[in-house]
C-alpha cells in the first residue's frame, strides 16, 4: 500500500497534466522509508520458506527423502509434489487460440525436472537461515537425462523432448501471409537474406521476487503479499490453482523495487507458498536472493530470425519473408503462455515502414532452460533490430545513406493500415527522423568519420533506428492474441471526502514508474484542485477496482484514462449537487479497442576499439512520440532507463547456458549490467503530430526498443569499412574483437594474394 | 544468500589470531574486509566452521616507509592505501591499481591483505604485487616467514600460506626511476578485469636503448595473475616496440604457460593485452622523448 507522505516540494495551487513536477514518492524511496515486501511486518508466527531447486537441467526424480531436513530444529514442514496432489491444480499456461500444444506443470516437480532451478521441495521453518540449511539436507535421487539448451539443438531431429507430449519441442506455431506472397516476392527486383540471433536476457529488478501468504482459516480468506506487477491477474491465478473463489483472496502489493516484466509472470513459487500457508495455518514468507532470481525469474528474448527481403533499385522494401524461432525455456509461464514473444516478434516487424507483402512463420521452442516471459519491449526490440539491420543492408547494397533509405520507406500518410491490419491513426516518423539527424549533427559526423585515418584503431560509427511501439493494449487486443488470463481493461475509483480530500483507487500497481504522481496529476487536473489534496491508493485488490496490471506501456493509456473518467464523473456530480455534504465516489473502467502507436527515432554515435572490441557510446539523441505527456520529467526518466537497458542488451548483457543446460550466469559477476557511466550524454525530445497532441500513448518501453537497433547499427557502421556486418547480439568485446580479428586476417591474406 | 552455520571469533591482535588459527586450522577462515569471503559464504561456496574476524587487529593496519621500502599491513583498507601520499609518491602502481579495483564502497571495506591472500583470479592487486616483486610476511606459530610474490600466488584461491599462517604485511622495494602503468578491460571502469596488464620499467635513455628494470604481469592469462618474462625481455631490448612484436612476446608467454595462443580466448586476450601495452608505453616515456 502506498500513501504519499511528504509533499513539501509540490507547489501550491492546481497541478496540471503536463507539469514536470517532482515525483511525490521519491522522498520516502530515497530516504529508505518505503515498505518493500521484505519489510512487511506485524504477522505473528511468521514462517520462512526456501525452495530446493534442481541442480540438473533434465532429470527424472526417482525418490525424494526429506527426513533429515524435517528433523532439523526449527523446521516445521518440507513439502514435495505428493503433498500438494489433492489441493493444488497443475499449471496450464494455455491460450484460447489454436497453434499450441498444451503442457502442464506441477508447482513442485513430481516426475522430472526440466531446468536447473526447477522447484522440487519447499522447506518451511521458524528462521530464514534454518530453511536454507534444511534445503541442503533434502536428498533427491536423480536420473539425469540428455538435455537441450540451445535453439538449434532443441529443434534438431531426434532432440530430447522437454515435455513428452510436445513433438519436436515446438510448443507453439503460428503463421501469416498476404495474398499471393510468393508471386510478389519472386517479382521483387532485388533480394537479400540474413540470419539474426540474439542472446538471452535477465530482467534484474533491483528487488528480487518475494511473497507472503497468510490464510485466515476462520474467515476462509487468503491474504497474499507479493512483489508483483499484476495484482489482479495474480489473484485470478491463485484462485484457479488453489481452487478458491477470487473473493476469498486479497492480493496486497507493497512498494515494488522494479519489475521490467519479470514480475508479470505468476510463478509456481507463489502458488506453493500459498498452499503451504493454508496447510500450516501460519503466515509463510519467501524472499528470493539474486542467485535464485537469475536461475528462476522469467527470462527473455533468445530469438532466431531467418529473413528474406525483396526490394527495388530505389531501396523500397517490397516483400518480407521471415521465419522466427523463440527459445521459451522449459515451461510456458502464466499468464502469457507460450506465444508472447513468438507472436509478438513478427507482428512488430512492419513497424514504421511501408510494407505490403509479408509472410511469416513463427514458433516457440521448448528447452531445458528457465522459462521466459516479458521483458521491457517484449519482442519489439529484436523485431526492430532485424528491420533496422535490413534497412542498413539494403542501403549498403544500393550505396545509399542509411538515413535516405529510411526516408524512402517510412509511412508518412495517415491514417495508415499496416500489412497486418493495424491502423496507425497518425504519426510523425519522418519529421522525428529529420530532427534526430539535426540534433546529432549527422552530416558533420559523416564528415568526421570520412576523415578518420585508415590506420586508426578506434573507429567511429553512427546508428539510427526508427521504431514503433504498440502501447495501451486493451481487452480486444489480448483476446485477439488468445491470452485468456489478460482482462485488458483498467479501472479507477475517485472518492471525494467531505473535507475535500480526494482518494484515487487504481487497479494497477507501481514498480517505480511514479504512479502516485502521475495519477494524482490527472485527478488534480480534471478536478481543478491542488495535487496535495489527492492521495493515490494502489496495490490492494480488496480496496481497488479490478484491472490488468502494469506492463506493456499501458498504465497511462488505460489506468490513466480510467482515473480521468472517474474524476470527470465526480466533477459532474459535484457540479450537480453544489455544496458537498456527503462522500462522493465514482468508479470507471477504461478500455480501448485498438492500440496507441507510440514511436521514436534514436541516433547514436560510438567508438569501437578494434583491438579490445570495446564500444564507447558517444552522443545519443532520442526523439520520441508518446503523444500528450502527463509529466514530462517522468517521461524523460522512462526514456533514460529504457535506453540504458537497451544499450546493455547490445553491449554486454547475456544469460549464458552451456550446451548441456548448465546456467553460466548465476550472479551479477557473470551477468554484466550497464552502469550509469555507460551513457555520458543523452538528449531526449518529445514530438507529436498535430493530430496526436491530445492522445496519451505509452512510453515505458520505446527507449529500449529504439536503443537495441540504434546501438547495434552504430557498431555495424563503425565496422563497415572492415567488411563486417554483425547479425547477432550481444556484441560484447570478445565477440567483436573476434569478428575484427577474423576480418583483418582475411584482409591481410587478400593483400598477400593481390 | 545466507551462510551455513559457523562459530565466530574476534581476536584483538595478530598473535591471538594465529593462536586461534593454530587451534582450528583447516576448519577456519580469516575475515578481513569481507568483500569476497562474505559473498562466498552467502553462496555457501565457502563454509568455514570458525570465522576469525581480523577487524579488531589494529596491529595489522599500517603503512610504513623505510628508505626506498614501503611496508603495508594486511588489514589496511584498500582505500587508505590508494589515498596515501607516500604510496602515491614511492609506488604509484599501487595507487593506479587500487583506483579501479572495485567500486569505492568495496574499497572502503576491502583490505589489501584480503585481496592478496584470497587470490581471486581477477584480483587487480595480485597482478600489481607480482609485477612489483613484493615480499609477503606470513605470521605463524613459529614466527614470521618471508615469501616472494612468485612463490606466494600459486593459483586461484591458492597461496603459499600454510593453514596456520596469516598474511601479516607485505613490503615493496621501490626502485628509483621506474615508471608504472596499470590498464585493464572490464565491463565498467571499476569492474573485474577480463584482461589487465601491470608494467613497471625505467624508460630508455635514448631511442636505441631498451627499457631497464622491466617487470610486467597480466591478469586473465591464467587462473591467477602471471609474470610475462618474454614481454619483459622484449621491452628490455626495444624502446618503442611494434604491436606485432608485443603480440609475439605475449603469445610466447601464453605458450610457455601451456596455452594455445591461437585458440579464441587466448587470442582475444593477447590482442587486448597488446593494445593495453602499446597504449601504455608512450605515457611512460619521458616528456619530449629523446629530442
Amino acid at each position: 500500500m502506498m500513501e504519499p507522505q511528504d509533499r513539501s516540494r509540490v507547489p501550491n495551487g492546481s497541478t496540471r497534466i503536463g507539469d514536470a513536477i517532482p515525483r511525490l514518492e521519491d522522498d520516502r524511496l530515497l530516504r529508505g522509508e518505503a515498505c518493500f515486501l521484505d519489510d512487511v511486518g506485524g504477522l505473528p508466527g511468521l514462517l520462512h520458506a526456501c525452495f530446493v531447486r534442481s541442480p540438473h537441467p533434465h532429470a527424472h526424480i526417482r525418490r525424494i527423502d526429506t527426513s533429515a531436513a524435517v528433523a532439523l530444529p526449527g523446521i516445521v514442514a518440507v513439502f514435495t509434489a505428493a503433498d500438494f496432489e489433492s489441493d493444488v491444480r497443475p499449471i496450464q499456461a494455455d491460450m484460447a487460440l489454436p497453434g499450441f500444444v498444451p503442457t502442464t506443470r506441477e508447482v513442485l516437480v513430481r516426475d522430472k525436472a526440466r531446468f536447473v532451478g526447477d522447484g522440487i521441495a519447499l522447506c518451511i521453518g521458524e528462521d530464514p537461515y534454518q530453511v536454507l540449511d534444511a534445503a541442503e539436507l533434502v536428498d533427491v535421487d536423480f536420473e539425469p537425462l540428455p538435455a537441450v539448451a540451445w535453439i538449434d539443438d532443441a529443434l534438431a531431429e531426434h532432440a530430447p523432448r522437454v515435455h513428452d507430449n510436445v513433438p519436436g519441442n515446438r510448443v507453439f506455431q503460428g503463421s501469416f501471409a498476404t495474398p499471393d506472397f510468393d508471386a510478389a516476392h519472386a517479382a521483387a527486383p532485388l533480394r537479400l537474406s540474413e540470419e539474426f540471433r540474439s542472446g538471452r536476457i535477465a530482467c534484474v529488478s533491483m528487488e528480487p521476487r518475494g511473497c507472503i501468504a497468510h490464510y485466515d482459516a476462520k474467515a476462509g480468506h487468503l491474504h497474499f503479499w507479493s512483489s508483483t506487477q499484476v495484482p489482479h491477474i495474480l489473484r485470478t491465478c491463485l484462485a484457479e490453482q488453489l481452487g478458491l473463489d477470487e473473493s476469498a483472496i486479497t492480493v496486497i502489493v507493497p512498494e515494488v523495487g522494479g519489475g521490467f516484466g519479470g514480475k508479470t509472470t505468476v510463478y509456481p513459487d507463489e502458488i506453493a507458498v500459498a498452499a503451504a500457508a493454508m496447510r500450516l495455518g501460519r503466515p509463510v514468507k519467501w524472499v528470493q536472493d539474486r542467485y535464485d532470481d537469475l536461475l528462476t525469474t522469467s527470462q527473455a528474448r533468445d530469438h532466431r530470425y531467418r529473413v528474406d527481403a525483396g526490394f527495388d533499385h530505389e531501396g523500397r522494401l517490397l516483400t518480407l519473408d521471415v521465419d522466427v524461432a523463440v527459445n521459451i525455456g522449459a515451461y510456458p509461464m502464466l499468464p502469457f503462455g507460450s506465444s508472447l514473444e513468438a507472436n509478438g516478434a513478427p507482428r512488430n516487424m512492419p513497424g514504421p515502414y511501408r510494407l505490403r507483402h509479408f509472410r511469416y512463420t513463427t514458433q516457440a521452442v521448448l528447452s531445458n532452460t528457465c522459462g521466459t516471459g516479458a521483458y521491457r519491449g517484449v519482442a519489439a526490440p529484436l523485431a526492430c533490430y532485424v528491420m533496422e539491420s535490413i534497412m542498413n543492408r539494403i542501403a549498403a547494397r544500393l550505396n545509399l545513406d542509411p538515413a535516405e533509405i529510411r526516408r524512402r520507406n517510412l509511412v508518412n500518410d495517415f491514417p495508415y493500415v499496416n500489412v497486418l491490419g493495424l491502423t496507425y491513426d497518425e504519426g510523425c516518423f519522418l519529421q522525428a527522423l529529420e530532427r534526430a539527424l539535426e540534433l546529432i549533427d549527422y552530416r558533420s559526423f559523416r564528415a568526421i568519420q570520412a576523415a578518420q585515418a585508415p590506420t586508426s584503431r578506434i573507429r567511429k560509427g553512427i546508428g539510427i533506428a526508427v521504431i514503433t511501439e504498440q502501447t495501451g493494449m486493451g481487452r480486444a487486443r489480448y483476446q485477439a492474441r488468445g491470452l485468456l488470463r489478460i482482462p485488458g481493461h483498467e479501472a479507477a475509483r475517485v472518492t471525494v471526502k467531505t473535507d475535500g480530500a480526494v482518494e484515487v483507487f487504481v487497479s494497477q500497481a507501481s514498480q517505480g514508474q511514479g504512479h502516485q504522481t502521475a495519477f494524482a496529476q490527472i485527478a488534480a487536473d480534471t478536478l481543478g484542485i491542488p495535487i496535495d489534496r489527492v492521495t493515490v491508493v494502489e496495490g490492494d485488490t480488496s480496496r481497488t477496482p479490478g484491472g490488468t496490471g502494469t506492463f506493456a506501456s499501458r498504465g497511462m493509456v488505460l489506468a490513466g484514462g480510467a482515473v480521468e473518467k472517474a474524476a470527470l464523473a465526480v466533477k459532474r456530480r459535484l457540479e450537480d449537487t453544489g455544496r458537498q455534504t456527503t462522500v462522493i465516489s465514482e468508479e470507471a473502467e477504461h478500455d480501448i479497442s485498438g492500440i496507441r502507436l507510440a514511436s521514436g527515432v534514436h541516433a547514436v554515435t560510438v567508438d569501437v576499439d578494434l583491438d579490445t572490441g570495446k564500444v564507447t557510446i558517444g552522443d545519443y539523441v532520442v526523439i520520441h512520440d508518446c503523444g500528450r505527456m502527463i509529466n514530462p520529467m517522468m517521461v524523460d526518466g522512462q526514456i533514460h532507463g529504457a535506453v540504458v537497458q537497451g544499450i546493455g542488451e547490445v553491449l554486454q548483457e547475456q544469460l549464458r547456458y552451456a550446451q548441456d543446460g548448465t546456467p553460466l550466469s548465476v550472479s551479477l559477476l557473470d551477468y554484466h549490467l550497464p552502469r550509469a557511466s555507460t551513457l555520458r550524454r543523452l538528449v531526449v525530445e518529445a514530438m507529436h503530430s498535430e493530430a496526436g497532441g491530445g492522445t496519451i500513448k505509452g512510453v515505458g518501453e520505446s527507449g529500449t526498443i529504439g536503443a537495441v537497433p540504434a546501438v547495434a547499427n552504430a557498431i555495424a557502421d563503425a565496422l563497415a569499412g572492415l567488411g563486417i556486418t554483425p547479425a547477432q547480439l550481444p556484441l560484447d568485446p570478445p565477440t567483436l574483437a573476434g569478428m575484427i580479428r577474423q576480418a583483418e586476417a582475411e584482409q591481410a591474406q587478400e593483400i598477400q594474394h593481390a | 544468500m545466507k551462510p551455513a552455520p559457523f562459530q565466530y571469533a574476534r581476536p584483538a591482535n595478530a598473535q591471538e589470531a594465529v593462536d586461534l588459527l593454530q587451534r582450528h586450522t583447516d576448519m577456519a577462515r580469516l575475515l578481513a574486509g569481507g568483500q569476497s569471503l562474505v559473498p562466498m559464504m552467502n553462496f555457501r561456496i565457502a563454509r568455514p566452521e570458525v570465522l576469525i574476524d581480523l577487524n579488531a587487529c589494529g596491529d595489522m593496519a599500517f603503512i610504513e616507509r623505510a628508505g626506498d621500502h614501503l611496508r603495508i599491513g594486511a588489514m589496511t583498507r584498500q582505500r587508505v592505501v590508494e589515498q596515501d601520499p607516500h604510496v602515491r609518491e614511492m609506488c604509484p602502481l599501487l595507487t593506479l591499481t587500487l583506483e579501479n579495483a572495485g567500486p569505492v564502497p568495496v574499497r572502503n571495506r576491502g583490505t589489501v591483505g584480503g585481496m592478496l591472500a584470497n587470490c581471486y583470479p581477477t584480483a587487480d592487486l595480485v597482478c600489481a604485487a607480482l609485477c612489483l616483486d613484493v615480499q609477503l610476511e606470513a605470521l605463524g606459530p613459529s614466527g614470521t616467514r618471508k615469501i616472494s610474490a612468485s612463490e606466494f600466488f600459486i593459483a586461484e584461491f591458492t597461496t603459499g600460506l600454510e593453514p596456520d599462517e596469516l598474511l601479516f604485511a607485505f613490503s615493496i622495494h621501490c626502485k628509483a626511476g621506474r615508471r608504472y602503468a596499470y590498464e585493464k578491460i572490464s565491463d565498467h571502469a571499476a569492474g573485474a578485469p577480463a584482461v589487465a596488464v601491470a608494467l613497471a620499467a625505467v624508460p630508455p635513455k635514448s631511442a636505441s636503448d631498451g627499457w631497464t628494470d622491466v617487470a610486467a604481469s597480466a591478469l586473465g592469462f591464467d587462473s591467477v595473475a602471471i609474470r610475462l618474462p618474454e614481454l619483459e625481455q622484449g621491452l628490455s631490448s626495444t624502446s618503442e616496440p611494434s604491436a606485432a612484436q608485443v603480440t609475439q612476446w605475449l603469445a610466447d608467454d601464453m605458450t610457455n604457460r601451456g596455452f594455445d595462443p591461437t585458440a579464441p580466448d587466448p587470442a582475444y586476450k593477447i590482442r587486448a593485452a597488446t593494445a593495453l601495452v602499446c597504449r601504455s608505453l608512450p605515457a611512460l616515456l619521458p616528456a619530449g622523448r629523446w629530442s
